[in-house]
């Protein structure tokens, strides 16, 4: 394959984070660099006050985090958003989102209490101030991430995946915040904070707060060739509403059936159902939005598909397989038995260079686009390479082109 | 992307334009008779007053941030030694790992008495929480120790010093009390 050929491959589908020439690249690397020294040197004092404490904190959020970026990570069906930017929003809602949002919730607390008085803010400023201010600022970096690399938000999955990575960040070193600040920074405090804020909570909080964000982002950057600016923009803003809503609940006092402190005993469990109360109505909204947002994936890649269906790029049993990401595994692990390891990585890359097939031909003009036939010559080259390899070679009829 | 940047910084640092903006004085002072009595910004409220190190103290708090006043009793030296003498006297029997820092910052108070300020962060002993402060010394006209705590959770502080450095500025001292 030629080097320009490459190249094209790359910008199509798998933008790199590091992109001098994009001035929000570089506002992004500014603004985490600022805010970096801020949040080291808080991290710097919580290891010198509590080394154990703060190490257990790391790991249990690290036993937490993991699992939940993986499973973000495959909800997307068919388009795996590239892991530096990826990165890029996870270290954005871990070290930016969450200094900025301590400086503004601060602010904004300040405002609260002028307001309407101390009291009043005591039970409400949390309410008051975070929800905007902390939605608001994981937002941007999901913005940035979109203006530093625009072909990789072009979808409502998209906007989600990213949003939720962001929020992620932010969740993981807030609650080390939490542990060591509030729960008391030693092991036995670590603890009881993470029950209470991971395993009672972990479901509801910033991951679907920021993943609704970036759906609304998803949204307004993805749907302008077949949505109206007013028709991206409603639903948009509604997401991004309910996601402050929901925020909103979660710190207000509203709906809290918390047990009085101290707690012991089956207050512990009670505290699962009094989360419970609160955050499993947007985890359901959730789950259906994220639903439907696959749904709306896998009907996009059928048409995007249905007229390369019989050309060099892909036939109608590959189409089936591809479009249900079961099938899809189940076919690789068939060819592993039937092949070995090196024919299934082929079939996966096959598969993967298919779901780029669709994207090429989403996007360009005409079925006779240069970019077009350089993809489905890709595809043919890959299946030709697996069939070469003894026992991958498909039963007669298939797979390969003309299988209609 | 200008658009980016502005939300930023709007999101960040406008709450503290907008509440500088509403900041006034708001009820009645609080007060150690004779002694220093200081006047609560919006926002801030008197808390509950006591005894500590058989020292009479009075609060003023606005959530996370507290203005504690401690009455000091007499001081032979001055504002320095009084410095001195609060990180020996109080912060080490109520702080662990105090990290206190190394200079002494001379202020002049709106009343023009010549005070010592400084900061320190340490781990409340009782509750275990991580707080930061700032403490102002100082020797009313009469030669009593007056020391001003703003304290705050550890990384907070800086959130509401300026209320605090206002409210110490505009303390009367002695027997303008």
């Amino acid at each position: 394959m030629k080097a320009a050929d490459l190249r094209s491959r790359r910008r199509l589908h798998h933008s790199a984070f590091l992109q001098p020439r994009q001035p929000a690249f570089w506002l992004f690397v500014l603004i985490v660099g600022l805010t970096s020294i801020v949040a080291f040197a808080e991290q710097s004092f919580f290891r010198d006050a509590s080394p154990g404490g703060w190490a257990l904190s790391w790991i249990l959020l690290a036993l937490y985090g993991l699992p939940v970026a993986v499973v973000v990570y495959l909800l997307d069906l068919y388009e795996r958003e590239p892991a530096p930017l990826l990165v890029a929003a996870f270290i954005w809602g871990a070290v930016a989102a969450t200094t900025l949002s301590a400086i503004g919730n601060a602010g904004w607390g300040l405002t609260v209490a002028r307001l309407a008085g101390p009291e009043f803010a005591a039970r409400w400023t949390a309410a008051l101030t975070a929800p905007f201010v902390e939605e608001i600022l994981k937002g941007c970096g999901i913005v940035l991430i979109y203006l530093i690399a625009r072909d990789e938000v072009d979808d409502v999955m998209d906007g989600f995946v990213y949003g939720a990575i962001c929020g992620l960040g932010f969740a993981i070193v807030e609650d080390v915040v939490y542990f060591m600040a509030v729960f008391g920074g030693q092991p036995s405090g670590v603890l009881q904070g993470f029950w209470v804020r991971v395993v009672a909570s972990g479901l509801y909080g910033h991951v679907l707060y920021t993943g609704l964000v970036g759906m609304a982002v998803g949204i307004v950057v993805s749907r302008r060739s077949t949505a109206s600016l007013r028709h991206r923009l409603w639903p948009a803003a509604g997401l991004s509403a309910l996601a402050a809503f929901a925020h909103f609940l979660w710190n207000s006092p509203l709906l809290s059936l918390f047990p009085a402190e101290p707690w012991s005993g089956t207050d512990y469990l009670f505290l699962v159902v009094a989360t419970a109360v609160k955050g499993l109505p947007l985890l359901a909204f959730v789950a259906i939005a994220v639903t439907l947002a696959r749904r709306r994936e896998r009907r996009w890649l059928h048409r995007a598909l249905d007229g390369e269906v019989g050309l060099d790029g892909i036939s109608q049993a590959e189409l089936r397989l591809l479009e249900s990401p079961r099938r899809r595994r189940a076919a690789r692990g068939e060819m592993r038995r039937r092949a070995g390891t090196r024919a299934a990585a082929l079939l996966h890359r096959l598969q993967r260079e298919q779901v780029n097939l669709a994207m090429v031909a989403s996007r360009v003009a005409g079925a006779e686009d240069p970019a077009l036939t350089r993809q489905r010559a890709y595809c043919a080259s890959l299946r030709e390479a697996l069939r070469a390899i003894p026992g991958a070679a498909p039963a007669a009829g298939e797979t390969g082109p003309g299988a209609r | 992307m200008a658009a980016v940047l502005g939300v930023v910084c709007v999101t960040s640092l406008g709450g503290f334009i907008v509440s500088a903006a509403l900041s006034e004085p708001a009820g009645p002072p609080v007060s150690i008779a004779g002694v220093v009595s200081v006047q609560p910004l919006s926002g801030w409220e008197p808390a509950e007053a006591g005894v500590v190190a058989e020292r009479p103290i009075v609060r003023i708090t606005r959530g996370s941030g507290t203005l504690a006043i401690i009455a000091w009793g007499p001081v032979t030296a001055d504002a320095e030694a009084l410095a001195g003498d609060v990180v020996d006297e109080l912060l080490r029997d109520r702080l662990d790992r105090l990290t206190v820092s190394e200079v002494l910052t001379a202020v002049t108070l709106d009343q023009g008495l010549e005070a010592q300020r400084f900061t320190f962060v340490g781990i409340d002993r009782i509750s275990g929480a991580a707080v930061e402060g700032e403490v102002t010394a100082v020797l009313t006209p009469g030669g009593e120790g007056v020391v001003f705590f703003g304290l705050a959770p550890e990384g907070s502080l800086a959130f509401v010093d300026g209320d605090l450095h206002t409210m110490i500025a505009a303390a009367s001292l002695g027997e303008q009390a």
